[in-house]
């Protein structure tokens, strides 16, 4: 078919120029992690303790740490997290770990920074239900934290240093050392060829389109069910799933998620804002179907869940 | 006064302190220097424009690139809002965002930056889905052919045009991609209608690859647009022109605040040379009070040592009591002595003018009578020389010789000569008699009291010479050099006194050998003067300051009292005239009194 042919080779073409005009950048859309921070130890243990502290919730029933559990790939298992109330809350949890990669924070991205994100959490009526008045008082009761405080800040206890500190700490959450971290650094013997293929997979599906940048995803926001209607296939709307909208009240941004961050997506089941897919198999299926519109080979479906398990990174040298 | 010290203390501090802090904050106005935080605003710009710039870029290459790292995307957003804070740290400074005009500038940079990361990261959405699918076109259509061959060729010309459509559909949504018109756009959804059309005459297995195909055609028709659109509304917002009208107004403000920089310079200039001027006048100040200081403390030791000397002095006072008990006996004694000197001066005058008085009478007749005699005589004479003619005529001669005997044993001839003589001779002793009474009276002045009157003094010096001429007379000769002189009020017994002293000392002054006594006289203006000078035997200059001593003398007990000088002192003094001395030893002795004519007597 030579018209077919010659018709296909001038799509390619066409398909490809732009690219060809730009060439891609070397290292591709991936990126390796940073290395962990050098920041200032005081305020790093002054944050890992609040972090760990439930005082910072009304009734001094949850912590940080209670959701994000560091050892447990940064959240926790649950689709939805209980409150200090126990009621659940609107959305699944995100990894703590590197999000201070993310360009936003939250599902709906409407933190833009990690002091902010705090500052949410803690006076969320679904979340800490506390208030900074309190949170501050207490903490400023504690002479440990005090002197602690005092030793970190010129202005010892105050909101903003509270905050401050609890960013820092997670500033230095970052998992390093992941194997496909290594293979990006250069050692490409590291990752198996099923995985290498299942990178490949990866790109050529278009996962990539949405999870690329240094922490394969997080820097972007995405509507859930671009080529379907994720929401009505599932049912159950709830207010949480509008995404963005609720932030923006933006009909264009009904729906609209911030893409998130892949790495150690192994071990952060359950996945979505909704904790719907348990497992990382279905939530493969649930990409393919609402945001590439494509059908996977199951084999290269495995490749992909192959690809994905080698972004499991270390923490204070283990892996998570 | 402490008072008034610590006013003047709290005043000074108070002026010091507004000196200080006028001269700081001159300087602190003038040293904010602010081109160094102007330069560092104006960095912040355009590292801001820069990053924005760089955004544009990233946006430009997320276009074209079909797996793109959106990170670069985010991080100049994340730069810029940084640099912004630096940038706001610094304006601060510079107190701008109270400036409505400043305030629109930052207000619209932030809307700018605000819509501009809104459709960035709308365009991030758009714009990765839209990759992906045109990235995966070729793809799907490709799968699509490859089933379509392997289809039993029973109709191969209805296939061919399947596959024709196809790959225009997915050809025209590539080109539209490039080239996004609506006519384009009809022509995929033609195709699009086409394709779903053909989906229904193809066996079921198509039906799945055709969906998707047509699935990601109608994103790219639907997101194609829309990313085109949120190109052309980032291109819209005009960041970077928001940042240069801010360095404009950062270039005007520098401008500005260039100019009162310069305006406080001068002020400080001034103000500090006035500070100096202000400075040299306190040195000076404090030098004087240095001084001011030495002089207290000199006064102070002064004080102390007054206080030792009174110690010294009340012991003194004892002792000196004692020596003016014992002066005031000397000169009460000297009053005494000077008293019984004048007493006897005035007695003895007494007694001469009572003599001359007296002896007046006397004189008046011896005088006329001798003048009376004198013609007597002369007639007597002429009858003598007549009988002697007649002698010749006269016989006998025995009685002329007789007579001639007689005349030769009483000796007429020499007789008749020599009366005449004695004659003179009285009247001369006489009329000599009448001077010395008259001298004396004139000396003593009994005629008149002792009161000041106008008296011509050369009448009184005369007088005085006569009464010591005799004195004189062995002794020195007299040289008189007089200039008229007025009358003068004085009194004129006590001058005469002073002369007389003078003279006679003068006199006593000389040795074996006949010396000379000069008197002079003059007058200048208002004043009298009168010299007696000798060639005696000088005085010598250790005694000069003590010949008008009281009782001081160089002469034997009996001839000299020592009162002399003193009293004529006294008398000088009286007239507040002045008495000096010039001597030299061998040479002689001048003394010189001066008198005013007038006595401007107060009381
Ligand atoms: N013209 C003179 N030449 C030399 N010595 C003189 C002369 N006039 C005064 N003196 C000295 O001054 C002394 C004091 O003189 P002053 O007339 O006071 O006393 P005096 O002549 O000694 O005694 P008197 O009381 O009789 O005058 C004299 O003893 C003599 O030594
Ligand atoms: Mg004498």
């Amino acid at each position: 078919m030579p018209i077919a042919r010659s018709l296909r080779q001038l799509g390619a073409v066409l398909a490809l120029l732009p690219a060809v005009a730009l060439a891609q950048t070397v290292g591709g859309p991936l990126s390796p992690l940073p290395p962990v921070p050098e920041l200032a130890a005081e305020r790093v243990e002054l944050g890992r303790r609040l972090f760990n502290d439930p005082r910072l919730s009304s009734d001094n029933s949850l912590s940080c740490a209670s959701c994000h559990r560091l050892d447990q790939g940064g959240a926790d298992n649950l689709p939805l997290s209980p409150g200090f109330d126990g009621k659940p809350l609107p959305v699944n949890t995100p990894s703590v770990f590197n999000a201070s990669l993310n360009a936003r924070q939250f599902w709906d991205g409407r933190a833009q920074t990690l002091e902010e994100q705090a500052h949410l959490v803690v006076q969320s009526p679904a979340e800490m239900g506390s208030d900074w008045q309190v949170v501050v008082r207490r903490i400023a009761d504690d002479p440990d934290y005090r002197a602690g405080f005092a030793r970190a800040y010129d202005q010892g206890v105050d909101e903003h240093n509270v905050q401050n500190a609890l960013a820092t700490f997670q500033r230095t959450l970052l998992t390093p050392g992941s194997r496909f971290d290594r293979y990006l650094q250069g050692d490409t013997a590291i990752l198996s060829t099923d995985e290498k293929y299942g990178y490949q997979r990866f790109q050529e599906y278009g996962c990539i389109a949405c999870h690329q940048g240094v922490n394969i995803g997080g820097n972007m926001l995405q509507k859930f069910g671009v080529l379907g209607d994720y929401f009505k296939d599932r049912g159950n709307p709830t207010p949480a799933d509008l995404g963005r909208f609720n932030v923006t009240g933006d009909e264009e941004d009904r729906h609209v998620f911030k893409v998130p961050s892949l790495r150690n997506v192994a071990v952060t089941a359950p996945y979505f804002h909704d904790g719907s897919a348990a497992t990382l198999e279905a939530a493969v299926d649930v990409m393919f179907r609402y945001q590439l519109g494509r059908t996977p080979s199951d084999e290269d479906k495995a490749l992909i869940i192959q690809f994905l398990k080698t972004l499991t990174g270390q923490w204070q040298g283990k892996p998570l | 006064m402490m008072l008034t010290r610590r006013r003047s203390f709290l005043l000074l501090a108070t002026s010091a302190a507004l000196l200080a802090s006028v001269l700081v904050y001159l300087y602190l106005m003038s040293k904010a220097d602010e081109s160094d935080t102007y330069a560092q605003a104006r960095d912040l710009i355009r590292q801001i424009k820069q990053n924005d710039s760089q955004w544009e870029n990233e946006i430009l290459k997320a276009r074209t690139t079909i797996n793109y790292n959106y990170d670069p995307l985010v991080s100049p957003l994340v730069e810029m809002k940084q640099l912004w804070r630096a940038f706001d740290n610094i304006e601060a400074h510079h107190r701008h965002a109270a400036t409505p005009a400043w305030r629109a500038a930052y207000a619209d940079y932030q809307q700018a930056l605000e819509d501009k990361s809104r459709w960035v990261e709308r365009f991030k959405s758009h714009n990765a889905i839209l990759r992906n699918s045109l990235a995966f076109l070729p793809t799907a259509a490709d799968g699509i052919q490859v089933q379509l061959g392997q289809l039993d060729a029973t109709d191969t010309l209805r296939l061919h045009s399947i596959a024709t459509d196809t790959y225009d559909l997915m050809l025209s949504s590539l080109e539209f991609a490039q080239m996004t018109t609506d006519d384009k756009a009809a022509d995929i959804l033609v195709g699009l209608n086409k394709l779903a059309v053909n989906k229904e005459r193809l066996p079921a297995e198509f039906h799945g690859p055709i969906d998707i195909l047509s699935n990601h055609i109608a994103l790219i028709l639907r997101e194609q647009p829309r990313v085109n659109q949120l190109l052309e509304q980032i291109e819209a917002v005009a960041v970077a022109e928001r940042l240069d009208t801010i360095t404009q107004m950062l270039d005007r403000d520098e401008r500005a605040a260039l100019l009162i920089d310069q305006r406080y310079h001068f002020y400080l200039l001034v103000f500090s040379t006035l500070l100096m001027l202000l400075l040299l006048y306190m040195a000076v100040c404090l030098l004087r009070s240095f001084s001011e200081i030495n002089r207290v403390n000199r006064a102070l030791m002064g004080a102390n040592d007054e206080l030792e000397q009174r110690v010294e002095r009340r012991t003194l006072a004892l002792t000196q009591a004692s020596t003016a008990l014992q002066r005031e006996i000397d000169e009460r004694t000297l009053l005494e002595s000077q008293l019984v000197q004048s007493e006897k001066l005035a007695s003895l005058g007494q007694l001469a003018a009572g003599v001359a008085h007296e002896v007046n009478n006397p004189i008046g007749f011896v005088s006329s009578n001798l003048g009376a005699l004198d013609d007597y005589f002369s007639r007597l004479q002429d009858m003598l020389k007549a009988y002697r003619q007649a002698e010749i005529a006269i016989d006998p001669a025995t009685l002329s010789a007789s007579l001639a005997t007689l005349r030769t044993e009483i000796e007429l001839d020499y007789i008749l000569d020599d009366i005449p003589l004695l004659i003179r001779e009285s009247k001369d002793g006489i009329s000599r008699v009448g001077q010395i009474v008259k001298d004396l009276k004139d000396f003593s002045r009994v005629d008149s009291n002792q009161d000041w009157q106008w008296a011509n003094l050369q009448q009184g010096i005369e007088s005085t010479l006569n009464i010591v001429a005799s004195e004189l007379k062995y002794k020195a000769d007299l040289v008189k050099a007089y200039a008229p002189l007025p009358e003068v009020e004085c009194l004129p017994s006590q001058i005469n006194q002073v002369i007389m002293n003078l003279v006679v000392n003068a006199a006593q002054a000389m040795g074996p050998q006949r010396g000379t006594i000069t008197l002079r006289s003059g007058c200048e203006g208002e004043q009298v003067w009168i010299e007696v000078a000798d060639n005696g035997c000088g005085i010598p200059a250790d005694s000069l300051q003590k010949i008008f001593d009281p009782f001081y003398t160089t002469k034997p007990v009996g001839q000299g009292t020592g009162l002399g000088l003193s009293l004529s002192y006294g008398i000088i003094k009286r007239h507040r005239g002045e008495i000096h001395v010039l001597s030299e030893v061998g040479v002689g002795t001048t003394f010189r009194i001066e008198l005013p004519v007038h006595q401007t007597r107060a009381a």
